[in-house]
């Protein structure tokens, strides 16, 4: 450019740059560094079993559901039975369900898992064979998860059921309108094809005690929740009177139960609502009753609302007093009216009777489903009970020799599927660390990503897929499942809603925006130039998802105080 | 993987190590007017924040010619460059003046008037950070009505209203006329491509957000300017021969969103922004009713 000037004649002496700028090294300017880091996802620091959320429905967005499903299988080994009967937590606090509504995350991982379910067994990687053993009692979600989880690890594992077939409360708790047991067994064979040595019929007190599983060098027990509670009332020894989970386990086992024309179910649980359903596809009338009101029942809402579509009566405030029956026949019963106190333990207000408000409600069957509790008349002193459940530190030691406890029989524990499939999942972790002889470490916290966290200017509204069931009507006449399955459009649709919270989508924003040209593409996503970074916080502020995070930069304050303090 | 939100090209002309402040949006709007020009461009700079920005001499951190220029001649002097480089036969490359506020709206009017006039082929870009950001934020006929100054103290904030300098430009009866804003990259990078391709006099206004003179945190710089699209404040729209059409339609946030972010309307009283918000609405109403003539 000089040359070519000088070689023009006549023209006057002028100022003319010839180089870059690129000497200034801006990034010397900076007191705010900004750094990539992927986030956790509000759902996924939700979910109970350690579901990656985020992860697998980016994978599903891009088409690549073999991908998606692999990773669900990394923290669960169950995703078709979760994308059924789980209580969904993750929906309940997707972010996006601030905005407009949330991403039918069940709906994705219920569609990957029966997408896969032809196209082989998909298992990641196990590890190398330890020459270590373990017994998992209880083939219920929390035994299931352990025991993938241990042989995933490369453990030798042992698992004892009590019953005919594995599946815990999920195959005689669970009723096949909302989880078929062809997905269950679909789910465990995929399990046991680990190598798992499997021990049906054979119950823990009757069978087998603690102390004859020496031989092993851990235990994990995982019995569950298995009994269930009685009314206290005489006359529950009549005929035509059942337990909620005795009933349950008649009717999954495929047996038609016969039941009178009108039958009383007692409770507010999920049990007393699977029971009346049931009972209703058995071809009774069902009336529900339960003592306190609506906004009180522990049974999931949604449920309750299918109830009623398909015409069970619920009864509310209302609390047996007395089991009516003639000649060992069970009758009807005497009730009384309550109403709602101050809150008690469970935050729930507390029913109290209404005096002379007695009445009769006449019926041929009584099925009393007002909670369970797990069987642990098995246990030795050792182990610290309270309220019928084993106390055990976060990892799920229970203080004797070698025994991990998992699932409902923990002392407050949730009592769902999922929280039993975190448990075990949570239990196998424990079992590896006190196999290798290593501290039991709790989770390091992890940042999450919420509503707040995303810039939600770069998205726009669009509502979530219509879940259809199928006719209330129809399904009333069989155990046929009621929740129909979505398509792959949908399912794509669905999940390019998703906002993909702490996770980067490459989506170009951090660099597009950065004034100082400091964002450099890699392979996978971008670094930061810091040589020429001021540390202005756009990418930060523009980044739809929460990817980057700031932190103060390290300057020489330090010395100057030190000065002032010799003076 | 690969969501993108724009779609733009993804060489980058202006170079790294440039002198703006921290959160600047000007090295942005350059960065993408850049993008949309290609680099047969010859940019003209009238003293102003980018005369700093550009680096010292004998640098320059444009990847461009550019031609430092007196603050009241950037059309004039583009006029003559273009001139030039006719006369040489080069009509691929774009003559692009590049003038903040106090070069576009006050000290530089006459010289664009006049270049609208005689309809020279260039692009007179106007990057409005609505003060003389440079010389130490002083009021300029871009400064918003009730913006602190340091020329407008507290004591009395500007008593006027902004010059809508865009209609003015539009009764020249120029080609092409563009408001452009660098919250929204694709849309701002089209209409440069749009006027790098029409013959005659163009004008692109873009609203700059200024960190130190808003008195806002350097993260919002893109925020703010993206507010003010949303309220309607800074509407973007294009003049094509006289027609005129809306390139964002909505105007869904209030005023107050975009004013809470700054510094410099932070003595605004509840009734002073009831007062901007009807005449932002008023205005909004008018650049809707414009788009409907044929």
């Amino acid at each position: 450019m000089s040359n070519l000037i000088k070689e023009i004649k006549n023209l006057p002496y002028t100022a003319v740059s010839h180089s870059n700028m690129l000497w200034n090294k801006t990034g010397s300017w900076r007191h705010i560094k900004p750094y990539y880091e992927n986030k956790i996802a509000h759902c996924t620091s939700r979910c109970p079993c350690g579901n990656n959320i985020a992860e697998f429905i980016l994978s599903a967005s891009q088409g690549e559901f073999q991908k998606g499903y692999e990773i669900i299988k990394m923290t669960s080994p169950l995703p078709g039975v979760c994308g059924r009967v789980c209580y969904h937590p993750c929906e309940t606090y997707c972010n996006r369900g601030e905005f407009d509504e949330p991403i039918a995350i069940q709906m994705i991982e219920r569609f990957l898992a029966d997408y896969m379910s032809d196209k082989g067994r998909i298992i990641p990687e196990i590890a190398e064979r330890k020459n270590k053993r373990v017994a998992v009692i209880g083939s219920g979600p929390a035994g299931l998860s352990c025991t993938y989880h241990l042989a995933l690890k490369g453990y030798s594992v042992i698992l004892f059921e009590a019953y005919e077939k594995p599946g815990g409360m999920l195959r005689y708790g669970i009723p096949s309108y909302r989880l078929p047991k062809d997905v269950l067994d679909r789910e465990i064979k995929d399990i046991l094809d680990a190598g798992i040595e499997l021990k049906t019929n054979t119950r823990l007190g009757n069978d087998f005690s603690l102390d004859n599983l020496e031989e092993y060098d851990a235990v994990y027990l995982a019995i569950g929740s298995n009994k269930s509670r009685s009314l206290g009332l005489s006359g529950e020894s009549a005929d035509g009177v059942f337990s909620g989970l005795e009933f349950l386990e008649r009717v999954n086992s495929g047996e038609m139960v016969k039941l009178g024309k009108k039958v009383i179910v007692v409770g507010g649980g999920n049990t007393a609502i699977d029971t009346a359903r049931c009972a209703l596809r058995c071809g009774s009338e069902v009336t529900v009753v339960y003592r306190r009101s609506r906004n009180e029942m522990p049974a999931w809402q949604e449920d309750v609302d299918d109830a009623l579509e398909e015409g069970i009566k619920l009864v509310f405030l209302t609390s047996p007093t007395e089991i009516l029956f003639e000649g060992g026949i069970f009758k009807g019963i005497r009730c009384q009216k309550m109403e709602l106190g101050e809150p008690d333990q469970s935050g729930r207000r507390r029913p109290i009777p209404i005096k002379g408000s007695d009445f009769t409600i006449r019926g041929n069957n009584i099925i009393v489903s007002i909670g369970e509790e797990p069987e642990i008349s098995f246990l030795n002193e050792s182990f610290e009970v309270k309220d019928k459940k084993v106390v055990t530190d976060f990892g799920g030691f229970s203080g004797v020799r070698k025994v991990f406890v998992g699932g409902d029989l923990v002392y407050k524990s949730s009592a769902t599927v999922a929280s039993a499939i975190g448990s075990g999942k949570s239990g196998a972790e424990s079992i590896d660390f006190f196999l290798r002889n290593e501290e039991i470490k709790a989770k390091e916290e992890q940042k999450i990503t919420e509503f707040e966290d995303l810039n939600i200017d770069y998205f726009s509204p669009a509502g979530k897929i219509v879940l259809s069931k199928s006719d209330v009507n129809e399904r009333v006449k069989d155990f046929s499942e009621i929740v129909r399955g979505v398509s792959s459009e949908e399912v794509i649709y669905e999940s390019e809603r998703c906002f993909s919270c702490g996770l980067c989508t490459v989506c170009d924003n951090c660099l597009i925006f950065c004034p100082d040209m400091a964002v450099k593409r890699k392979d996978t996503g971008y670094e930061i130039d810091y040589d020429y970074c001021k540390g202005c916080g756009i990418c930060f502020e523009e980044c739809p998802r929460n990817v980057i995070s700031l932190e103060r930069e390290i300057k020489y304050n330090g010395n100057k105080r030190k000065r002032k303090k010799n003076k | 993987m690969n969501k993108r939100i724009f779609e733009i090209p993804e060489e980058d002309i202006l170079c790294k190590g440039h002198m703006a402040c921290i959160g600047c949006g000007v090295p942005l709007a350059m960065k993408f007017m850049l993008k949309g020009l290609g680099r047969k461009t010859i940019l003209v700079v009238p003293a102003s924040c980018n005369s700093v920005i550009d680096g010292t001499y004998p640098f320059s951190a444009s990847g461009v010619p550019l031609v430092h220029v007196p603050i009241a001649a950037a059309a004039a002097i583009a006029s003559g460059i273009r001139a030039g480089l006719d006369m040489i036969g080069d009509i691929e490359t774009t003559v692009a003046a590049w003038a903040g506020d106090g070069g576009t709206y006050d000290i530089g009017f006459q010289a664009l008037s006049g270049a609208s006039e005689r309809n020279e082929n260039i692009i007179y870009v106007c990057y409005d950070n609505e003060a003389y950001m440079n010389t130490g934020i002083h009021r300029s006929s871009a400064s918003p009505f009730l913006a602190w100054t340091t020329t407008t103290p507290l004591s009395s904030p500007k008593n006027v209203p902004k010059k809508n300098i865009d209609f003015i430009m539009a009764e020249h009866k120029i080609p092409y006329i563009a408001t452009a804003s660098i919250a929204f990259p694709d849309d701002f990078i089209k209409k440069f491509a749009t006027a790098k391709n029409i013959r005659g006099m163009r004008f692109i206004h873009i609203l700059i957000p200024c960190q130190a003179g808003w008195k806002t945190n350097p993260s919002k710089t893109v925020k703010i300017a993206r507010l003010a699209v949303q309220t309607g404040i800074f509407p973007l729209f294009e003049i094509k021969s006289g027609k005129i059409t809306l390139n964002y339609n909505e105007k869904d946030v209030p005023v107050e969103e975009y004013f809470k972010l700054q510094g410099r309307f932070s003595h605004l009283k509840k009734k002073d922004i009831i007062n901007i918000q009807r005449d932002v609405d008023r205005n909004w109403k008018r650049i809707i009713k414009l788009t409907k003539v044929v």
